[in-house]
């Protein structure tokens, strides 16, 4: 299936560019960070913690929804989805 | 000694009175805001002028404001807002607050009109009124350099010409780029004569426990540190929200007929014109960037409300505007709302040269400029959109429909609120108008909130879906709360639970904070209160002024037209899921289905003295 994510900083300074297209064989949302990480190694340190789980300091959208109001990194993906993902902050 | 003066001024009389705080006021509101909110409740009675002389305006210190604690750099200045007509309140950082504790104050009162420009400076404990004619003309950073020259390194919280003029969105300013910035109170100053309120003092602040101080801020430090937005906040600052909000079609652009907009506002971009970053007193984030155009800033919401929501795509354009707001002491949020909101009405002809006189066009910086020196000055049209919001009965009822404002306040930040339910709900109750600082729920969506953290925090049935209206009242109600406990303890927002982080200061820390500090031992519970007492204060101000559920609503635009573009496309706020949502706050604050507080809370809010 062909996905396409959109990374905002400091996820865009890891992967070299904001918008990437990709072919992925896999099925969910935590399949989909494994292969990235490996693809982008710069990734790895920001999307989990020294003790391998996934950080807080992070959110996905899988089209319209994040997937914590989804089923987590269990989320499926299908071909034509759209990801983004940008660290949580606030501020004015 | 760790509290220090109320000091009470009579401008009309030139009349200083200086004595203490009750120590039962204290424990009810704590400071800064709760306490301003509480005096101005007091102080000011039902439709008064708020540029006339019987308008009270307070600078009052946090509880903790001055002290070794985190990020205690905060004060608020409260009136009642020539702006929006209801409670006027900003919270602002900096270094004048601590100066001001250090000088031996916690908070000044302010009253009448002095028969010509004046400072009042306050120092060894003692405030005295003196001439301000030298400074009567000044920009903001002029005037604060020519006092620090004249008075010996004295910090100074000013109002600019926008303020001198009584421009109803004038804010208040200090250092370079704080500013107390909503709600015109700049404007408030001008109208007293005042220019400035300057403090220099050489006293420590006592404290009940200095070692369990030193251990607790020393492990509250590392806490902070810890998390990994500090760090972010300390290297971009609020920037990086632009480049979120626009991804997620959440950037306020073009007065909000669009929701996304060029990336050349980035941070990225941005940070080609930063020298450097900096902070408040005692703080630890650094968030503020000095710029290389001779100002301080952006913050994200300059980006959107100079840049996107005008139509403006050069990032040197958008931080020149910044500056110029900065120094002519102009409400940003205000400004770049209300400049939008002509441009629009210019382009749809419900306004015309005739009153314009110039042509409007969205993009053009070069008017965009003109126009905040013309409203600064009042001169053209400039002194038209001086009045605000007052404009809709100048321009005629259609013009109300495109105006970003709730309780005739523009919306404070540049977020577009149609996707995100509970952000909606906020700025729709928030006491001084549309304003995200008072509850800013987002946390709810954080990432890997497990749901049993979600109910310890805001109860029992919220989701993380951000479209949800269900329960979504509570995160409201939580935030607000907490948001008004802190502004009380004068901390920043940035480090406090469930603004950015669930790993920050709760009510927990601030109770560590307030033994060591003061010796007094407040359970959470009672912190918590404090919040709610400042929340329904504060509606009791705006019920008296005839505020009531009619007045808790969005602009038209969010309820009518769907957000066009990127992810929030298709979104808007359904107007009866946003009733229900309303009423169902209500019922948590306790208050009348028509959002009045009730009788018995009134005359128990009404004894504490």
């Amino acid at each position: 299936m062909r996905l396409k994510l959109e990374f905002t900083k400091p996820f865009s300074d890891a992967v070299g560019r904001k918008v990437v297209e990709m072919e992925f064989g896999g099925n969910t949302c935590g399949e989909l960070l494994e292969r990235l990480s490996g693809e982008y190694p710069a990734l790895s340190t920001k999307f989990y913690d020294e003790d391998g789980s996934v950080t807080d300091y992070l959110i996905i959208f899988l089209n319209d929804k994040p997937i914590s109001a989804l089923e987590g990194l269990d989320s499926e993906v299908r071909d034509g989805d759209r990801l983004l993902f940008f660290f949580p902050i606030s501020g004015g | 000694m760790f509290n220090r003066k109320l000091g009470i001024v009579d401008l009309s009389k030139g009349k200083v009175k200086v004595s203490d705080t009750p120590d039962s006021l204290r424990k009810a509101f704590l400071g800064g805001r709760g306490l301003n909110s509480h005096y101005l409740y007091k102080m000011i009675d039902s439709g008064t002028d708020p540029l006339g002389p019987k308008n009270v305006l307070v600078f009052g210190t946090g509880f903790l404001t001055g002290t070794l604690v985190p990020n205690s750099s905060r004060f608020n200045v409260s009136a009642k807002s020539p702006e929006s007509g209801i409670l006027g309140d900003a919270n602002c950082g900096g270094y004048f607050a601590a100066e001001l504790r250090y000088a031996g104050f916690d908070r000044i009162i302010v009253k009448g009109k002095a028969n010509r420009p004046s400072i009042l400076y306050a120092s060894d404990g003692k405030i005295e009124i003196t001439d301000a004619k030298d400074y009567w003309g000044l920009d903001t950073t002029d005037v604060q350099l020519a006092l620090k020259k004249d008075l010996g390194g004295v910090e100074s919280a000013v109002c600019g010409v926008a303020g001198e003029n009584k421009v109803r969105f004038a804010c208040v300013r200090t250092g370079v780029k704080n500013a107390a910035g909503r709600c015109g109170l700049g404007a408030v100053m001008g109208s007293k004569n005042l220019k400035a309120v300057s403090a220099w003092g050489k006293d420590g602040i006592d404290i009940a426990h200095p070692e369990e101080m030193l251990e607790t801020c020393a492990e509250l430090k590392d806490y902070l540190m810890k998390s990994k937005i500090t760090p972010i906040l300390g290297s971009v600052g609020t920037p990086l929200l632009y480049e979120v909000s626009n991804a997620f079609g959440a950037i306020r652009t073009k007065n909000s007929q669009l929701n996304a907009w060029s990336d050349s506002l980035n941070a990225e971009e941005v940070e080609k014109y930063v020298d450097k970053m900096i902070g408040c007193s005692s703080c630890i984030v650094h968030c503020r960037h000095r710029n290389s155009l001779g100002g301080e800033g952006p913050e994200y919401t300059a980006l959107g409300l100079l840049g996107s929501n005008l139509g403006i795509e050069n990032t040197a354009n958008v931080i020149e505007l910044n500056n110029v707001c900065n120094e002519l002491g102009l409400d940003i949020s205000s400004s770049g709302t209300y400049l939008a909101w002509a441009f629009e009405l210019y382009e749809r002809g419900i306004i015309d040269r005739k009153v314009t006189k110039d042509e409007l066009q969205f993009g053009d910086f070069e008017l965009a400029k003109k126009l905040l020196h013309d409203i600064s000055r009042r001169r053209g049209f400039g002194d038209v959109l001086a009045e605000g919001s007052r404009n809709v009965e100048r321009f005629g009822p259609e013009s109300k429909d495109y105006l970003i404002t709730v309780k005739n306040l523009p919306q404070s930040d540049p977020h577009d609120v149609r996707y995100m339910k509970a952000f909606a709900l906020g700025i729709a109750t928030a006491s001084r108008g549309a304003d995200h600082l008072r509850s800013r729920p987002t946390l709810e969506i954080f990432f890997k909130l497990p749901k049993e953290v979600r109910e310890r925090i805001y109860g029992k049935g919220v989701t993380n879906d951000p479209t949800s209206y269900e329960a979504k009242e509570k995160t409201v109600f939580f935030s607000d709360n907490i948001f008004a406990a802190i502004d009380c303890l004068g901390v920043c927002k940035f480090i406090c639970h469930g603004f950015n982080s669930p790993h920050f200061v709760d009510y927990s820390w601030m109770k560590r904070l307030i033994h060591a500090a003061s010796g007094w031992n407040l359970r959470e519970k009672d912190i918590e209160e404090v919040g709610k007492r400042v929340i329904d204060t504060e509606r009791m101000f705006n019920n008296r002024e005839g505020i009531t559920r009619k007045d808790d609503t969005l602009p038209k635009r969010y309820f009518d037209d769907p957000a066009p573009l990127k992810i929030a496309m298709g979104h808007h706020i359904d107007r009866k899921e946003f009733d229900g949502m309303l009423s169902r706050y209500y019922q948590l604050r306790g208050w009348t289905a028509d959002g009045q507080v009730k009788a018995a809370r009134k005359k128990e809010l009404e004894a504490i003295a």
